[in-house]
């Protein structure tokens, strides 16, 4: 048998419910990968060990006592997972790898986190991001460099990096991280793990660590497709503690059927700057896509390059603004201790809330979101979701974020559109190009995520790109 | 674009200190960050309402039998300074 902690989340609930072994077992099996690997990788921030043995032994009691049956009530009993730090653990550190939150300790659990644990999950430890979230190559942090496990010169994308590497190198069953324009996807795709980034409002925010309140939405980074369906099933629904989450019916999203989709395919969205085998991959994924019965249409979609602007506008005003509760009184450290980054977002978030350029900017953004908006809608009058590259290029080298003052937002130029419509996507790796993995993204109408769980996973059916994992990881 | 001047100016609005070089740095980096802010102006929005949030959802309450709460303890287990169970800040203003 392979090893335990090399299996995805529907292989690791299989071997559970059949009592092939314990979740002792398979928590001790990633304990000792991340012993192994996580030296070089650098994603785990915070450790939790000692609760994670205690809980997979109350697991592995309930499994003894209801056999399968206790999957039922509880779908993740047992499952070892890695989470986002930005997640608010009560009694455990949060620091959303600032400085400023460096000896956190939440009176309080976020949803997500609460839902979880709710579902008998494990909880094997934090993992490190960009700092509150701030870019796309978790280099951002203030305590670690996350490296990228295909190879560690490389950067694992972000702000979700150490969830995504965590997945990458086997260091948990599955994960959890959040997106506001690109963190599920980019970090996913430069990892060559399945993301799923759901539509805003879908995922409760309660307890997240806020960056950009109007876009973040909280998802799963997985080994498969399957695997976040069945952890959005869990996470995903109304709470009474987010006013913005939504009342929508939640199905069982690894257990959706379509037939006849059509994937519109935005001319636009491939007019940017990118690779050239990651374009070559993307058509060979759409080709795919036929074989497995969708149609294809070409669609007009806005330039990206404005959802830039949009984007960076919108975000920064509400990062000033979500940042400005950090005094340093009731919790924290002061507020000389933000690092570069959120000092550069704070002061133009500020700069475009000011009086004189209010309208000039922040309105302006608001209004052309509208026709962002509008323009997906339109769009999707005629198909049922969209597909693009989910990065123009593969991991970069560490350091060459810093070159440029808006890397992420180039980097993330083929999220922000649908982030600021507060849509649902998801990233899945389509190949390798130079041994580094490339992701494809398929996008759908809001509150429509069983269309991309559906394809999603039959695309993986069909494939085995999601099944390749760094061999060794040097 | 932005002048060191401006900086300092937005330096005061989010309560934070920056250093000489800093200023200079930010100063340069966010007049980069306009030309996409400023390419905004090439759509037409004039027949366009703004769009702050996207769920469409208006006047939200919470049902009182579900509101959630902290003890005095929880509340104050992160603060520096605590004085007679409250959390001690600086003096706001001088005492004549």
């Amino acid at each position: 048998m392979k090893k335990l902690y090399l299996l995805n989340l529907k292989e690791a609930l299989e071997g559970l419910k059949n009592k092939e072994f314990t979740s002792l077992e398979l928590t001790n099996s990633c304990i000792e990968r991340i012993k192994e690997v996580d030296g070089k990788v650098k994603a785990y921030l915070t450790l939790n060990f000692e609760n994670a043995l205690l809980d997979a032994k109350k697991a592995d009691e309930i499994i003894s006592k209801k056999g399968e049956f206790a999957f039922k009530d509880l779908p993740l009993l047992g499952i070892p997972y890695a989470l986002k730090d930005n997640f608010s653990t009560k009694g455990i550190r949060t620091t959303a790898s600032s400085k400023v939150l460096t000896d956190y300790i939440p009176p309080f659990e976020s949803t997500v986190s609460q839902r979880i644990k709710e579902a008998g999950a494990v909880l094997l430890g934090k993992t490190n991001m960009d700092a509150f979230a701030h870019g796309s190559s978790t280099e951002t942090s203030d305590f670690l460099k996350t490296a990228n496990p295909w190879d560690t010169k490389r950067v694992p994308g972000g702000s979700s990096g150490g969830s995504a590497a965590a997945v990458a190198a086997n260091m948990c069953i599955f994960s959890i991280g959040s997106e506001t324009a690109g963190s599920i996807r980019g970090p996913a795709s430069w990892c060559g793990v399945s993301g799923f980034k759901p539509s805003y409002g879908r995922v409760s925010r309660y307890g997240v660590i806020a960056m950009a309140s109007s876009t973040d939405s909280p998802g799963p980074i997985c080994k498969s497709i399957w695997d976040c369906s069945y952890v959005l099933s869990v996470i995903a629904g109304k709470d009474e503690s987010d006013a913005t989450s939504v009342t929508n019916f939640v199905p069982n999203y690894t257990e959706t059927k379509y037939s006849d989709l059509t994937i519109g395919i935005p001319k636009s969205y491939f007019l940017i700057e990118m690779d050239e085998e990651v374009k070559k991959l993307t058509y060979d994924f759409i080709e795919k896509l036929k074989e497995l019965g969708c149609k294809t249409k070409e669609i007009d979609l806005i330039a990206p390059k404005y959802s830039i602007g949009v984007y960076t506008i919108v975000q920064r005003s509400e990062v000033s603004s979500n940042l400005a509760r950090l005094d340093g009184i009731r919790y924290g450290l002061t507020r000389e201790n933000f690092g570069f980054e959120a000092k550069k977002r704070m002061f133009l978030g500020a700069h475009v809330l000011s009086s004189g350029y209010h309208d000039q900017y922040y309105t302006k953004a608001q209004k052309v979101r509208t026709l962002i908006i509008n323009d997906f809608e339109k769009a999707f009058e005629g198909v049922d979701l969209i597909v693009s590259p989910t990065m123009p290029i593969t991991a970069l080298e560490f350091g060459e974020g810093e070159k440029n003052p808006l890397f992420g937002e180039m980097m993330d130029i083929l999220h922000e559109g649908s982030a600021v419509s507060g849509l649902s996507a998801i990233s899945m790796p389509i190949g390798f190009s130079k041994g580094l993995p490339v992701g494809g993204q398929l996008i759908a109408p809001r509150l429509h995520e069983e269309k991309l769980a559906y394809l999603g996973i039959s695309y993986q059916e069909n494939t085995d790109f999601h099944k390749k994992f760094p061999e060794e990881i040097k | 674009m932005f002048t060191e001047k401006d900086i300092e100016k937005l330096s005061e609005l989010v309560k934070l200190p920056i250093s000489e070089e800093e200023k200079s740095k930010l100063a340069g980096m966010l007049s980069q960050t306009t030309v996409y802010m400023d390419m905004l102006n090439e759509l037409d929005t004039s027949k366009v309402e703004p769009t702050y949030q996207v769920t469409g959802l208006v006047n939200v309450y919470q049902s009182d039998d579900l509101y959630k709460t902290l003890t005095q303890e929880e509340v104050l287990q992160n603060a520096k300074n605590i004085k007679e169970g409250m959390i001690g800040t600086s003096a706001v203003l001088e005492r004549e």
